[in-house]
């Protein structure tokens, strides 16, 4: 195997993987904030993806303009989604917790294959459609290296808004309250802390995110109603790998994840390249359930209790 | 009965017992006290095995148990209470009762019929309908009992189910107890309000910081001057 | 046993004869079809509750013993003329082992994480069953011949699947209520209310959670067979991919975990909303019925949570031996 191989590889992997991070994201903050796995957030990510292809269609807008209208979009579908379905599961039985975000993906996935028909749905950029070639560089013994515009972009957008959200996380007052509720939401209660807010805006803030990933997915990838139920398992294995609830963790993982998709799918084949990272998915889950970066005990955490009116 | 034997255990970096030891002895009541966070709940959890030792044993009728399963350890005759109390929710007391008597019982209808003396023995018969979450706090501490009480334990250990009952739920409480305790159950009891551990105890052990500072007839335990320290502070006995 | 017990004997034999006798009064098969699938998915909801309902620990996993039990069957009999009749209980018995291992390197999951291991267990599944084309064909499918004969559990005529699909559907129940009235029910939920509870307790929930996995899974693999025999050809898509884990724990819920009827009441409620709507809408308009699961799933879990049987069983008879 030459080393150019290895390093193409590599690149490609880490590019991807730059995506699995950003569209991850929300997925874990919803989980480190609420204790909820929001199923429904691959379709969340689809609809964003149609948002940018049906904008790019019908009034000729950039992708990457478009989420200029995805963001307030998605922030906004976040909030109504929180209070007319996912309140109510807070400290609701696990099953409901499960089945209720289950209930809402079948319902998206499905109102998208009414509305939309199954159609495969494409975007295609002519500034984005011949490759980045570098090198060769025969110091290194390399020869070219080939690097796909729109995932290079989707990388740098996605890995610099991951940088930023957890920097926001870290030092802006409300990401140090949405923090404290995460980590300890009785005390948070005691201190004044507005839950019912905190959980409003992190459940919003994760679907905003989710928009941002469709619009920079779609120049790459094609649309159609059933791709959400594709990448949400990988964000799963993404989550949970880096730790559910960690922002650094679903990072890492994200370009982990990206690396093993685009090794296996070169050795294995394409088809199997699931089943690989699957097994490291369940490898994680029996050795190790907290993650890379999670707090140790959160998969053992008791559930939280209802949200008071 | 119980043995305890050096046991220590840590909490990441901070160690939360030190080397603690003592003897329980058959038809005993041992009160357990020490400040908020001295380790009274991680000793029991210790003892029920919910929480390996990281040093010492723990014998139980001869037997060590410090390598045992809480459910291995409950079906010798050992059995506790949880300080917040973990009812099952969604079903009724009755059934919650059921639930406990049934590894000791041979099938559902004796597990069923010892459930209900044990409701009665508790007085909580009118309430046997309710359900595990409709509870008060008198109520569920009461239920965390009666549960334990339906595994025919020869060891109880009472986790402050005392704690947070008015007077008159505080008075029945301690009937229970001392009824309890007329059976032939030997009891270990942690308890925060003095006058009543002091009243119903044989012998009392302090816990202070994970160590145990004292162990002696309830007289003693008042009068030693390390407990008073680590319940009012260093000053109060300094001169 | 109280009047209100022989009331209820009546109403459940009063049902059961209604199951048993009406499919010889419908010719037309496409209804009779409607029996069938009620039979195999009641069944199949009724296995995934003994381990998701009863023990609280929610499978999304299910669709691989299902298809486990259909290709382990097929295949037997395809490959090695293995009876079907005989075939089942091997496809039981290879589930039932991986759900006890499951079970086992699940064993500190809680909650959300049990939920998400047992979704990729289901999809490993389900790669494996299209992508290892040199045993099951991957998507091309497996067919079985169409020839009947009992030895090979191919039956001439409907009423043959309708009857053993009731059959199946009468064992899942008694089961399941055997289970309700015995220490394992009471343990399940024990374990599922309050699992340091129920341990404090005496309850082995080790060995409990166990238990359940296996029977439900093993069930699940006998279901999966018949229905194998009863399409007469299988594919990845038909018996094993991943939104067969989402219906039936849909019908369950729908119909009410954790009680004996509740599951195949989600299946009488459904089957027939489905055959419906494909018979109004043909191809029409697709998506709309699983728009209209969905939309049932999630009004049943906010305002009616122990679902439908659940609710009804509240109302006419809360204290019920029969109606668990
Ligand atoms: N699971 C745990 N992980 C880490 N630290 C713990 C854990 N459980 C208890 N601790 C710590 O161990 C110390 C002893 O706690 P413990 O609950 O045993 O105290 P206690 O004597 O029962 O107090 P209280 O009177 O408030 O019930 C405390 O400092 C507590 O914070
Ligand atoms: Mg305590």
């Amino acid at each position: 195997m030459s080393s150019t191989l290895v390093v193409q590889l590599v690149i490609s992997g880490i590019l991807l993987g730059g995506i699995y991070a950003l569209s991850s994201i929300g997925l874990t903050l919803i989980f480190g904030v609420m204790k909820i796995v929001n199923f429904a957030h691959g379709e969340f990510l689809m609809l964003a993806m149609y948002v940018s292809f049906w904008l790019f269609h019908w009034a000729h807008l950039d992708p990457y303009l478009s989420m200029l209208i995805s963001v307030p979009l998605f922030f906004i579908i976040g909030i109504l989604t929180y209070k007319v379905f996912i309140k109510k599961t807070i400290g609701a039985p696990i099953l409901s917790q499960i089945f209720v975000t289950v209930g809402l993906s079948i319902i998206i996935e499905n109102l998208a294959l009414l509305f939309w028909s199954a159609d495969f749905r494409t975007v295609s950029l002519s500034y984005l459609s011949r490759p980045i070639i570098l090198g060769p560089f025969s110091g290194l013994g390399l020869e070219e290296i080939i690097v796909n515009k729109a995932r290079l972009i989707a990388f740098i957008l996605g890995i610099s808004l991951s940088i930023a959200f957890y920097l926001f996380m870290r030092f802006s007052y409300l990401g140090k309250v949405i923090r404290a509720t995460s980590q300890d939401r009785t005390t948070a209660l005691l201190m004044g802390i507005n839950i019912d807010r905190v959980y409003t805006i992190s459940f919003a803030m994760g679907i905003l995110l989710v928009g941002i990933a469709g619009a920079l997915m779609i120049p790459i990838y094609t649309v159609h109603p059933f791709v959400g139920f594709e990448f949400v398992l990988i964000m799963f294995v993404v989550v949970v790998l880096g730790g559910m609830g960690s922002i650094v963790g679903a990072v890492v993982a994200g370009l982990f994840i990206g690396v093993v998709e685009v090794f296996s799918g070169f050795f294995i084949g394409p088809e199997s390249k699931q089943a690989v990272y699957f097994l490291v998915f369940i490898a994680v889950l029996v050795l190790k359930p907290s993650g890379l970066f999670g707090e140790k005990g959160e998969e053992e955490l008791e559930r939280i209790e209802a949200i008071g009116e | 009965m119980l043995e305890v034997r050096n046991v220590s255990k840590w909490f990441g970096g901070n160690p939360v017992l030190k080397d603690i030891s003592f003897e329980i002895h058959k038809g005993e009541i041992v009160g357990l006290i020490g400040p908020n966070g001295a380790g009274k709940t991680t000793l029991f959890n210790v003892i029920s095995g919910f929480y390996r030792p990281k040093t010492g044993d723990i014998f139980f009728q001869g037997e060590n148990i410090s390598r045992l399963t809480p459910e291995d350890i409950c079906r010798r005759g050992l059995c506790r209470t949880f300080q917040i109390t973990k009812p099952f929710s969604n079903l009724t007391v009755f059934k919650n009762v059921v639930i406990g008597a049934l590894s000791r019982e041979k099938g559902i209808r004796e597990a069923e019929n010892k459930a209900e003396e044990i409701l009665e023995l508790v007085e909580m018969t009118p309430k046997r309908d309710l359900l595990g979450r409709s509870l008060t706090i008198a109520d569920r501490k009461r239920l965390e009992v009666a549960r334990a009480l339906a595994t025919s334990p020869d060891l109880l250990l009472l986790d402050e189910v005392m704690a947070g009952l008015n007077p008159n739920e505080l008075k029945e409480m301690i009937a229970l107890v001392k009824k309890l305790s007329q059976r032939g159950i030997t009891l270990f009891v942690i308890e925060h309000i003095m006058t009543v551990i002091m009243g119903i105890s044989h012998r009392i052990i302090a816990l202070d910081h994970g160590e145990q500072i004292c162990v002696g007839s309830p007289c003693d335990v008042a009068e030693d001057p390390k407990v008073l320290e680590a319940y009012l502070g260093e000053d109060y006995v300094a001169p | 046993m109280s009047s209100g017990g022989k009331r209820d004997g009546i109403i459940l034999l009063a049902g059961m004869a209604v199951f048993a006798l009406l499919p010889l009064f419908v010719k037309n098969d496409f209804y009779l079809d409607g029996f069938i699938l009620i039979f195999v998915w009641g069944a199949f909801a009724g296995a995934w509750n003994i381990i998701s309902g009863y023990g609280g620990m929610v499978s999304l996993g299910h669709n691989a013993f299902f298809g486990i039990g259909a290709y382990t069957s097929t295949l037997l009999f395809l490959r090695q003329g293995v009876s079907p009749w005989i075939g089942m209980w091997a496809g039981a018995a290879i589930a039932s082992a991986l759900g006890i291992v499951l079970g086992v390197i699940c064993f500190r999951l809680r909650s959300h994480y049990f939920a998400l291991a047992t979704l990729a267990f289901g999809q490993v599944a389900s790669i494996i069953a299209l992508n290892w084309r040199g045993l099951t064909e991957g998507a091309e499918g497996l067919t079985l011949p169409i020839r009947p004969g009992f030895a090979k559990m191919i039956f001439a005529t409907k009423l043959g699947y309708v009857y053993m699909g009731l059959g199946l559907l009468v064992a899942v129940l008694l089961i399941t209520y055997l289970i309700d009235n015995s220490k394992l029910g009471y343990y399940l939920v024990a374990f599922r209310e309050n699992e340091d509870a129920a341990r404090a307790l005496g309850v082995r929930t080790g060995r409990v959670r166990l238990a359940a996995m296996a029977i439900s899974s093993a069930l699940s693999a006998l279901i999966g067979s018949f229905y194998a025999q009863y399409l007469l050809y299988i594919d990845p898509s038909s018996v094993i991919r991943i939104q067969i884990a989402v219906q039936v724990a849909l019908f369950a819920i729908v119909g009410g975990v954790g009680t004996v009827f509740g599951p195949f009441v989600g299946a009488l409620i459904f089957i027939p909303i489905t055959i419906f709507l494909r018979a109004r809408l043909g191809t029409a308009l697709p998506g709309l019925h699983m728009v209209i699961y969905g939309g049932i799933l999630i009004l049943v879990l906010f305002y009616m949570p122990k679902g439908i049987y659940g609710m009804l069983r509240e109302r006419f008879f809360p204290s019920s031996r029969i109606f668990k």
